[in-house]
């Protein structure tokens, strides 16, 4: 018969009231936990697609809706930029590799980017692979001509196309990402037509379809989300007519939504922030700087959630000790009866301890157990909020120190308790009950 | 061991703080093995000199003492113990069956009885096997995972009964056993609680206002002749 066969049967014996003490415990425990939980798989899932990316041009606004823009696909395009600003970092002798992102477009919900060929470069950092091929689970890279997209932005806006690109004929292509492709069961060959529009989407007016040439391997960033389709066929489409500039001389200029800029090692990315950071017609975002800013904004607003479960933690194991303070009149018998036969003092403060203790053990686990359970539940909600699927088995290394804190701290909640029980008289409480 | 209460007074304090004297010994000795029942009226401190002699009341003067009649000639006074020093006292040399059994309801017979034991500090298994076999001795052996709830009266008086003798304590105290419990009951559960302290050499105090149970004693003490 040991002190744990005491305190265990005890609690079976107030078998409702310890249950639900422990589950005010949990609920507790279950909102710090999916608290904790999300918000580590938020950081994760915001790391991971800037992960590998420097620097993003845009048009002048601000830095980080560009960023978001750009890398997380969400948020509108500010403006747009000529894209003589691609050409110009393109050939910069400071840049290693440059794509340009022309936006604005969603295939059933999927936001649709147009760009070059450039980004299945093994230099553009997802899918990660040190080859092209690499970066595809099936298929390849559509083609993109840059002739093309001088004879499509000519023939946009009415103007003789170049000599140069005469003949030069875009072809509509598309290369999806993972979670495109396993939602719409799409594989390459077959056939997409994207709507005008972010927000309200409409189709073309003039029915045109792009041919999947790929589809891109799952990368666990936006990037699954989105369908890729070649710059050069981007200006095909006459909505898009108004992303074309008549320049003074009657020539026409395509324009993008932003650069993705990667600069070389070392000091050019130092000396291209300077130099690009001093043009008016533009601005650059660097995505590191950015993302930290978002954390900032982010982790004060989280840090309110873990304080609100924090206290609905106290809460709980306060009711931890006013479950068992509330027992104690009735229990003034059974430890007179403890007493008499030989139970110490401290052996009878450490069963109350004990119980809170287990309570508040139980309760921590339990919490833990649903904060996962709400994590698995809520994660669609949140990926169609946020953008991200918190993986509800990720356990945090956080979550044992939580579960120790909250037994500790229900176990002292319980001294209070227990002294009211150490100082029962042991005579008084053993006479026969009239 | 001999027990000796040596110029015993307890004195309670009423709520306004009157004195009101429960108890006044001024010699009683009780010799090892003796079973020696002790006769009084309601009110006449029969609880109290038994909780004075478990520890549980603390003297307001005099000294309880267990004296080892040995070569050693050791006296332990109880009242002049520390409260843990009372508790580790208890555990070690007093048995206690009360009016109302006072078993602990959450638990089985077999846990009920081998619970001193553990306070006492012996060995689980030990403490179970004695349990087991000291229900086997009062007759319920077929009872050992029953719960007080689900026990007769005579039955749980039996559970205390082994409870009481499960260290084989100095001394045995008994706080009309037989109050509850019906002429045959009584009788029976008597001859057991006689039998048990013998067999375990322990002294047996037993207190009581029912002239039937005084029958079942050789050494039979009015208290108003004890205290005065």
């Amino acid at each position: 018969m040991s002190l744990w066969r005491l305190i265990e049967r005890s609690l079976a014996q107030r078998k409702l009231s310890s249950v639900l003490t422990a589950f005010s415990v949990a609920l507790g425990v279950m909102l710090v936990a999916a608290i904790l939980v999300v918000k580590a798989e938020m950081e994760a899932s915001y790391l991971k697609p800037g992960k590998g990316y420097s620097l993003v041009v845009g048009p002048t606004g601000s830095p980080l809706t560009l960023v978001l823009n750009t890398i997380f696909h969400v948020e509108q395009s500010k403006g747009l930029l000529p894209i003589r600003v691609y050409e110009e970092m393109r050939t910069s002798r400071l840049v290693k590799h440059a794509v340009p992102y022309a936006v604005g477009d969603l295939f059933r919900g999927f936001r649709v980017v147009a760009t070059t060929d450039g980004v299945f470069h093994p230099y553009f950092p997802h899918p990660e692979s040190a080859t092209t091929e690499g970066k595809f689970s099936s298929g390849g890279a559509f083609v993109y001509d840059p002739l093309a997209l001088v004879a499509s932005v000519a023939v946009s806006v009415g103007n003789a196309v170049p000599e140069a690109a005469r003949g030069a004929a875009a072809l509509n292509q598309a290369v999806v990402g993972s979670a495109v492709a396993d939602k719409l069961d799409l594989r390459v060959g077959d056939k997409i037509e994207p709507t005008h529009g972010v927000e309200s989407t409409t189709a073309h007016a003039e029915q045109m379809l792009w041919e999947i040439t790929g589809v891109l391997e799952r990368t666990g960033t936006p990037i699954d989300r989105v369908v890729f389709i070649n710059l050069d066929s981007f200006y095909r489409i006459p909505e898009h007519k108004g992303g074309v500039r008549v320049k003074a001389d009657g020539s026409a200029e395509a324009t993008v939504s932003s650069v993705v800029v990667f600069p070389k090692p070392k000091i050019a990315k130092a000396l291209l922030l300077t130099r690009l950071r001093q043009r008016e017609d533009l601005q650059v975002a660097e995505v590191r700087s950015e993302l930290s800013k978002l954390f900032k904004i982010v982790g004060n607003v989280d840090r309110v959630f873990v304080v609100v479960a924090a206290m609905v933690v106290v809460i709980g194991v306060i009711s931890v000790m006013v479950s068992i303070y509330n027992t104690m009149n009735e229990r003034r018998r059974e430890i007179a009866i403890l007493r008499a036969i030989g139970a110490r003092r401290s052996t009878v403060m450490s069963a109350i301890v004990g119980e809170a203790a287990v309570l508040s053990f139980s309760g921590a686990l339990a919490g833990l157990l649903l904060a996962h359970g709400l994590v698995a539940v809520v994660g669609p909600y949140i990926e169609q909020q946020a953008g991200f699927s918190p993986d509800p088995f990720r356990v945090l290394p956080l979550e044992i120190p939580l579960v120790a804190v909250v037994t500790i701290v229900g176990a002292l909640a319980g001294v209070i308790p227990a002294w009211k029980a150490y100082r029962t008289d042991v005579a008084t409480n053993l006479a026969p009950l009239s | 061991m001999d027990i000796t209460l040596e110029k015993l007074t307890v004195v309670f304090r009423d709520r306004s703080g009157a004195a009101v004297p429960v108890l006044d010994v001024p010699s009683l000795t009780i010799r090892a093995g003796q079973q020696v029942c002790l006769v009084g009226g309601s009110g006449s401190g029969k609880t109290t000199l038994l909780n004075t002699v478990a520890g549980i009341v603390v003297p307001t003067t005099g000294q309880v003492l267990f004296d080892d009649a040995g070569d050693d000639k050791i006296a332990l006074d109880v009242a002049s113990l520390s409260e843990a020093g009372r508790d580790h006292f208890r555990a070690q040399h007093v048995g206690y069956v009360f009016q109302t059994f006072n078993l602990l309801q959450g638990l089985t017979a077999l846990e009920n009885v081998s619970l001193p034991a553990h306070f006492a500090g012996r060995k689980q298994s030990e403490a179970r096997e004695r349990a087991r076999s000291l229900l086997d001795r009062v007759g319920l052996s077929h009872r050992l995972d029953a719960r007080p709830g689900t026990m007769s009266v005579g039955e749980q008086q039996r559970v205390a009964i082994a409870r009481a003798v499960i260290n084989e304590p100095t001394v045995v105290l008994a706080d009309e056993p037989t109050a509850n419990l019906d002429v045959a009951n009584g009788d029976e559960v008597l001859g057991l609680l006689k039998d048990a302290a013998s067999e375990s050499e322990s002294i047996l105090m037993l207190v009581t206002h029912e002239p039937r149970v005084q029958e079942h004693f050789d050494d039979v003490r009015p208290l108003h002749e004890v205290s005065r």
